[in-house]
């Protein structure tokens, strides 16, 4: 009884993990279409771009200038003892870059943008409005879907590498004025490290999380049943398997990079 | 020579996704042009399943129905958008997106389904509500008006196509003696176009005089047959409320 409780889980978990493929597929199709033959929807995707990356702006500029701050401080107080302080522009372009930067970036999104749109879908649901949508004949995955799929991506990706440039600048900042450490230098250290690997490195990895965020995000969105309680235990399960998908990823990818 | 029914319904057993079974089934029913039809049944009845059935959004599992001409045994995107255009809804609940304002829930399908690119949708909506004298709810949210006027937005939403049959699923729901009256002129009028039919569903007994031909009664756990057939489940309004 226990092992079929578990096959019945795993099985469980590939149904999901396939409903999100097929939510992230059909949206590319849609999008084709869309950008093809029904133009009308192109605002609604730049709308769900504005709203999504803009706002997000204000929380990330704090947030990536007191990470690089925070992370060069380390490596300035650090490194210099372990007699490798050369290494200091490479440990931020890795960590930065490649690691922090596109997880704390995607956190930010999960936390504001998955929320975000699996209320609102849910509250659609409940209140009968996607049903009208839909027998009014308007295609629900190109009024509400694909746009929230391809703003979330677009997004996620943009903001991770302004995200990169505040914690490069609060980075800066903190070895200029607190560990006086020399700009040129600095620069130099940071200009030898970075290669084409590290720009593709977090372009890859924010794509994968914008995906998995919007899919996640619009899958429980429209798990909603009738009950208004649906709602917030959807969103939870949103948050949640939101993070739990992004971590895993981007383990995966890490992993990836170390054999490839 | 006899018209092609709107709608026809022969013994149809809809199914919606995920349930464990039909809950509506053995729907008999055809309605024609210009015959204007009266649906009533309590809360429960099945009425909204009717209406969405009928709207192709819960699938026909056994029977025959008919839309326009159209079978709606698993109707392929172009069936459904073009039966979709043909029939003007107010539904029940939902009436209007709650995120978009009086005018772009009014101009939402003349933006997404027409395909008149010439055709410039914020003037003509500015131009219907102001001979609605509703010019001062243009940028108000669906919240921030009453139910009289958002259920008179979502019937002016209907009618944008000028549709060959308009379906109300309990239009009467929440609307104050002035909501009815203005109803029942929007009624008259329609009538007076001659192109629209209505069917109307209401759970409440309120019927406008010499608008509908035909009354019909819905009930739970049984067959809901047209009446002009079967002579069962055959309800006969007082002419005045």
């Amino acid at each position: 009884m226990d092992s079929l409780f578990h096959r019945l889980n795993f099985f469980r978990i590939f149904f999901y993990l396939r409903d999100l493929f097929q939510i992230i597929l059909t949206s590319f199709y849609d999008l084709g279409t869309i950008l093809l033959k029904r133009r009308s929807y192109i605002p609604l995707l730049l709308q769900q771009i504005l709203s999504i990356g803009f706002d997000a702006i204000p929380i990330l500029t704090i947030v990536g200038l007191l990470l690089g701050m925070g992370t060069v401080a380390e490596a300035g107080l650090e490194l210099p003892k372990l007699g490798i302080q050369n290494l200091v522009g490479t440990i931020i372009i890795h960590i930065i870059l490649r690691i922090v930067g596109p997880f704390a970036t995607a956190m930010v999104v999960i936390a504001r943008s998955a929320s975000a749109i699996s209320v609102d879908i849910g509250n659609m649901r409940v209140s009968g409005e996607l049903d009208t949508i839909e027998m009014l004949g308007v295609n629900l995955s190109f009024f509400l879907i694909t746009p929230r799929i391809f703003g979330v991506l677009i997004s996620t990706m943009a903001l991770t590498f302004y995200f990169a440039i505040c914690s490069f600048t609060g980075g800066f900042l903190m070895g200029l004025f607190g560990l006086s450490m020399p700009m040129v230098s600095l620069i130099e250290s940071l200009k030898t490290s970075l290669t084409l690997t590290d720009l593709l490195v977090p372009l890859m990895d924010s794509a994968a999380f914008g995906l998995i965020i919007a899919a996640v995000s619009v899958y429980h969105g429209l798990s909603v049943g009738q009950s208004p309680n649906d709602v917030p235990r959807e969103t939870n399960k949103a948050l949640v398997n939101a993070i739990v998908l992004c971590t895993l990823v981007l383990t995966i990818i890490q992993i990836f990079l170390i054999f490839a | 020579m006899t018209q092609e029914p709107l709608l026809d319904l022969d013994n149809a057993t809809f199914l919606p996704v995920g349930s464990d079974g039909p809950q509506l089934s053995s729907v008999t029913f055809a309605i024609s042009k210009g015959d204007h039809t009266y649906i009533l049944g309590k809360a429960g009845s099945g009425k909204s399943l009717l209406v969405k059935s009928i709207m192709g959004l819960i699938p026909l599992a056994t029977g025959r129905y008919m839309a326009f001409g159209r079978s709606m045994k698993d109707p392929d995107n172009l069936i459904l958008h073009y039966i979709r255009k043909k029939i003007g809804l107010l539904p029940e609940n939902g009436v209007l997106i709650n995120s978009l304002t009086i005018r772009e829930n009014l101009v939402f399908p003349l933006k997404y389904l027409n395909q008149n690119k010439n055709e410039r949708p914020y003037e003509r909506i500015d131009l219907i509500l102001a001979e609605h004298q509703m010019e001062k709810i243009a940028d108000l949210y669906p919240y921030q008006i009453g139910v009289n006027a958002q259920k008179s937005i979502g019937l002016l939403r209907a009618m944008l196509f000028s549709p060959a049959l308009l379906i109300l699923d309990d239009p009467y729901e929440g609307l104050d003696q002035d909501g009815i009256r203005l109803f029942h002129q929007y009624f008259q009028d329609i009538l007076q176009n001659q192109h629209t039919t209505i069917l109307l569903f209401s759970r409440k007994p309120i019927q406008p005089t010499g608008i509908f031909k035909r009354s019909l009664l819905m009930e739970r756990d049984k067959t809901f047959r047209d009446a002009e057939n079967e002579k069962t489940n055959f309800l006969v309004f007082p002419e005045k409320i």
